[in-house]
């Protein structure tokens, strides 16, 4: 019998749950992900996050900045997995409280949260490294399937759109995100692909991304769209922020990133976004986790320099 | 044997063995096809090297001294070239780390062709520092005789110089393998060609009794030598000068240049080594192409990674701007007409054309531009030129000038 409270600390400790358990908490998260719209309306007070990718000992710092889980309630906008050395742990907690504590936290995809990413990125190896099959990756890949493509926060006027990535010149409207059908591999082109894969940046209209997914967006476009929809921001992840966060467009849009030293390596801070009931925008920095390089369970070198 | 080591033969090998961790990192860009249609890199010749070095391996391994200096600190020369060759581990490297070591060959292939073409090829010297597993002569030639088959090239001298387990095995390799032989010792470009068996018994390369660590042609000198010691480096200059066979002419335009080989030195030994170069070799270009740290966190970081592993780069923190390796090249070595410098990120965005940068981005989805534009802004390359400026072809200076730059100087 699956015992949730058991898992959940099993996991701070950055341990295996047996195989059989891993299933049934993504069955049960599919369940309830399932249910849910492509935009999921989230109540304030809530604390955004953005990037996580498997730094659990960071995700565990966050939880005390933010406040723990149930607790706080939170909103988490994608790329939980790849990169780090803990994502299935990382991503699992998730899961776990999602599954415990269904209305208080919310979960968005980021565009590694694919087949195809994390066959690059690390977290395909890193299940097949600690379960011997990738049994396991495939149970997360169902689940990453149905994850919402993003968040509305505060129901009344000048509420807040989360996505993972950003703007797609096929979407005007939330609406509009409404129709996508988004239980699928995430595709390499179209309106899905690019609300996990676009980016803010100084250009007049759209751009093409370097990325070679999404596009760039200026402010033009945040400003028609925070119109059209009558928000007063647009809270997004997807791109390494060295102070944690970063507003764009006279605070018409946030960057919050949410994994400090990001990949072992960066030397950036982290940052998650409070939003409270007048929808005020409070920043929460925090520091990474000083790790003991020999509890990183890899043959792999910490990191990859050019000798 | 034994597996002890004090200090100083354990930060050697870690040094040598960054050799093959470069080595791993072009096995990678080479299989994710980085340098198809490379006139310069030509994936036969990287083939067959790596060949031959994975068919010899345990020959290799068997070798006491080579066993003794590679490796982590603990590890062996088997395990290293094991994990640093295996398809399955490389196959993992990250987009990045392909993008970056294409530019950071790309940028020195560049700046080679330039030096080659504002000298016609001829009466001018190429010296490679560290050169390790660096197959750019063997490119050279083998581009040059298929593209100008018919032209005698006068004059023209290659030198890689590496520590003396190293060119033992890459001397093995190059003479046991037919094609490289050929291009090494039976070019029909030379003006006179050296016939490698009257020197080296080819015939039954045995690794078992082979002991060279030193090829030399009219062309061509692979030498062994720790760059660190100033006896070796005078012996060295001297072997130049009495060698009848590759016949330095010391005032030839040289250039001089470092692929994150120097930077493992301390600094006052690689200026030292520097300003011997510059007396030795009167008119030439020195060119280092290093880590810097930008005295920023993610430098710090670097610094400490590196660290992790015992990899101690000296001019991280000792010159850690484009400004300051500016300021190094004028006050500790000294004595540059133009200096010029560019970090790797500006040379990606700089020197490679849209179609190129479209080819790269095609060959892997780069999720990590943000982590991309940090790396590669860690790392420079920095030109000077020296000696008189009508031998170091001013055509050379009016070329590289054309690239674009961030400083010149």
């Amino acid at each position: 019998m699956l015992d949730l409270d058991i898992c959940i600390e099993l996991l701070k400790e950055c341990k295996c749950i047996p195989e059989a358990d891993v299933q049934e908490i993504c069955f049960k998260a599919q369940e309830l992900l399932m249910e849910e719209g492509n935009v999921q309306l989230v109540d304030t007070p809530v604390v955004i996050c953005g990037d996580i990718h498997g730094q659990l000992h960071d995700l565990l710092t966050l939880f005390r900045a933010g406040g723990d889980c149930p607790d706080s309630k939170y909103l988490f906008l994608g790329d939980f997995v790849d990169r780090g050395f803990y994502s299935l742990e990382s991503f699992l907690l998730l899961l776990c409280y999602k599954v415990r504590y269904p209305d208080r936290i919310a979960l968005v995809r980021g565009n590694h949260e694919s087949r195809q990413i994390t066959q690059v990125y690390g977290f395909y190896d890193e299940c097949l490294r600690k379960y011997g099959s990738a049994n396991v990756w495939r149970y997360c890949c169902e689940v990453f399937d149905y994850l919402s493509l993003g968040a509305l926060v505060g129901n009344s006027s000048g509420g807040v759109f989360c996505v993972h990535g950003g703007l797609s010149p096929d979407i005007e409207s939330i609406k509009q995100i409404k129709l996508i059908d988004r239980k699928k591999e995430v595709p390499h082109e179209g309106a899905m692909c690019d609300l996990l894969w676009s980016d803010p940046d100084d250009v007049p209209g759209w751009a093409i991304s370097p990325r070679g997914a999404g596009f760039l967006f200026g402010k033009m476009e945040v400003d028609k769209f925070l119109h059209e929809n009558n928000i007063s921001l647009i809270a997004r992840a997807h791109q390494l922020v060295m102070e944690g966060y970063k507003e764009w467009f006279d605070g018409g849009l946030v960057t919050v990133w949410s994994a400090p030293n990001y990949c072992y390596r960066c030397g950036n801070v982290a940052a998650v976004l409070k939003i409270d009931d007048n929808l005020n925008r409070e920043y929460k920095i925090f520091e990474a986790t000083i790790q003991d390089a020999n509890a990183i369970p890899s043959k792999k070198p910490v990191t990859d320099y050019f000798l | 044997m034994s597996l002890n080591f004090n200090p100083i033969e354990r930060r050697d090998k870690v040094i040598k063995s960054t050799d093959f961790d470069a080595l791993s990192s072009k096995l990678s860009c080479f299989n994710k096809n980085y340098f198809s249609n490379d006139p310069n890199n030509d994936s036969s010749l990287f083939k067959s090297y790596i060949d031959q070095l994975k068919i010899n391996l345990p020959l290799l391994a068997s070798n006491n001294s080579l066993f003794k200096s590679f490796g982590n600190s603990k590890f062996s020369i088997q395990r290293l070239l094991n994990s640093n060759l295996n398809e399955n581990l490389i196959k993992n490297k990250f987009p990045l780390i392909n993008r970056g070591t294409y530019i950071r060959t790309k940028l020195l292939d560049i700046l080679i062709q330039n030096f080659l073409i504002s000298n016609n090829y001829e009466n001018c010297q190429i010296i490679s520092l560290g050169a390790g597993s660096d197959l750019r002569f063997l490119n050279l030639i083998k581009n040059f005789s298929s593209s100008s088959p018919h032209k005698i090239i006068h004059n023209f001298k290659y030198i890689e110089l590496e520590f003396k387990e190293s060119t033992f095995i890459k001397s093995f390799i190059y003479l046991s393998n037919p094609t490289f032989r050929d291009l090494i010792f039976n070019s029909s470009n030379f003006d006179s060609s050296l016939q490698y068996n009257t020197n080296y018994n080819i015939n039954n390369i045995n690794l078992s009794t082979f002991n060279i660590d030193t090829i030399q042609t009219n062309n061509y000198l692979l030498y062994p030598i720790d760059l660190r010691d100033k006896n070796q480096f005078t012996q060295f200059i001297q072997y130049l000068k009495n060698s009848t066979t590759i016949k330095i002419n010391f005032n030839h335009p040289t250039l001089i240049f470092s692929e994150l080989s120097t930077c493992y030195m301390s600094s006052t030994d690689s200026n030292v080594l520097l300003q011997s170069f510059q007396s030795a070799f009167p008119n030439g270009i020195i060119s280092l192409y290093e880590p810097i740290s930008l005295n920023d966190r993610f430098g710090e970081m670097m610094s400490n990674n590196l660290l992790k592993r015992k990899i101690f780069i000296s001019t991280l923190n000792d010159y850690p701007t484009l400004l300051s390796q500016i300021d190094r090249f004028q006050s500790q070595i000294t004595h540059f007409n133009k200096i010029l410098s560019s970090d790797m990120l500006f040379i990606y965005n700089n020197w490679l054309t849209s179609n190129e940068k479209l080819r790269l981005s095609r060959l892997e989805f780069l999720d990590e531009l943000e982590e991309w534009n940090l790396l590669a802004s860690h790392y420079c390359l920095i030109v000077g030129t020296y000696g008189h400026s009508s031998l170091i072809n001013t055509d050379f200076i009016n070329q590289i000038q054309s690239l674009k730059w961030q400083i010149i100087h």
